[in-house]
């Protein structure tokens, strides 16, 4: 069997849309599980994650720097348990600047921009990765509509392709993923530089939403 | 010392809402295991009871064969509300109906992960639905992961 490596992964793994779990151990073997906002892929053999409420998982990782990582592939639920190695935590530099600023945006579109604050980015080493052996409800289901859904994102490319504003864009475009891909809940960020926050308008906004030029 | 009755109450209740379940166990070397469970309930004897689903539970079950500490997070995907419960007494159980009860908790599972954005045709796919092994343990430890300054705080005993 091939052996993976983070480059292997769906991208969707480190986009931030379904949380990651880990966890760890302390030295005295009692395990603790922390949920994850993000986690950064920075080479081929590392990933940074946002520590922000890591009061237990901090002092595991001082005495035992083993843990496990379950990572989640929004598009397909495909998941992977990936064995990870704590090195070392950043307070500054560019990983935690760009750490931070996308922890801001996913805080601001989830409205806990109150509550979210990156304390560090910790730097961890992957030993290993393994996909999660899942049997599906449906065996097939899954490859069917995989050959549907790439008929129906052709048909998206050509609504967007023959909107001839954002605003019929956007609409259309939402309303689309809405009524022809299944996505029940979905939504248009744009970013407001007055206020320095992301915005998320729900689908088929009416009266035009707040991103509609004047 | 034992968990109150308002707490049990309150972990009780919130197991039935379509929590996501992720049971973390530890080998004898401390390095530690996630499996999504596919169910939990805590009975009116105290024991709280996890459909542990296979294939992908199996080094869990194999974990829990040596070494009983378990924690469990549960967090409600529409609220972020998010609780992780400790214990030292694993072991197998019967848990007569536990096919039913994992069935029921996986679509209310999946209300709750299609309304923030998952597709339904994918959202039954994070864990297996035809067999599981059942364990239960003791709650003796109740902490609060609800994202905010008061995360991490132990909120029962």
């Amino acid at each position: 069997m091939k052996r993976l490596s983070l480059r292997d992964l769906p991208s969707g793994c480190f986009e931030g849309v379904i949380p990651a779990v880990l966890a760890t151990c302390s030295d005295d073997g009692t395990p603790n599980a922390t949920w994850l906002s993000h986690v950064f892929l920075l080479d081929n053999r590392q990933i940074a994650l946002s520590c922000q409420f890591f009061r237990k998982t901090r002092a595991n990782l001082a005495v035992n720097p083993h843990a496990q990582l379950l990572l989640v592939a929004p598009n397909s639920i495909q998941q992977f348990r990936l064995e990870i190695r704590f090195l070392r935590s950043e307070k500054q530099g560019r990983t935690f600047e760009v750490m931070k600023s996308r922890i801001e945006a996913i805080a601001s579109v989830t409205r806990m921009d109150e509550v979210f604050a990156l304390d560090s980015a910790d730097v961890f080493e992957v030993d290993a990765i393994s996909p999660i052996e899942v049997e599906q409800a449906s065996p097939g289901v899954h490859s069917e509509r995989g050959a549907d859904r790439l008929l129906e994102l052709s048909r998206l490319t050509e609504v967007i392709g023959s909107s001839t504003d954002l605003r019929t864009l956007v609409d259309s475009g939402l309303g689309f993923l809405a009524t022809h891909l299944g996505y029940e809940s979905v939504g248009f960020i744009y970013w407001k530089s007055a206020s320095k926050h992301c915005t998320r308008s729900p689908r088929a906004a009416t009266p035009p939403p707040a991103w509609a030029p004047a | 010392m034992t968990l109150s009755t308002s707490a049990l109450a309150d972990l009780r209740e919130f197991l039935c809402l379509g929590v996501s379940l992720m049971l973390v166990t530890r080998d004898e070397r401390l390095a530690p295991e996630i499996t999504r469970a596919a169910a939990a309930r805590l009975g009116e004897d105290g024991l709280l009871r996890v459909a542990l689903p296979l294939p992908e539970s199996r080094r869990t079950v194999w974990n829990l064969e040596t070494t009983p500490v378990v924690a469990l997070s549960l967090v409600l995907p529409t609220t972020y509300r998010t609780l992780q419960v400790k214990g030292k007494d694993t072991h197998r159980v019967e848990w007569p109906g536990h096919e039913a009860i994992a069935r029921s908790h996986a679509d209310a599972f999946v209300e709750q992960v299609v309304s923030v954005g998952i597709p339904r045709q994918f959202a039954d796919s994070f864990f297996s639905h035809h067999r599981y092994v059942t364990v239960g343990f003791t709650p003796l430890e109740i902490y609060d992961q609800t994202p905010g300054p008061a995360s991490g705080l132990r909120v029962a005993p």
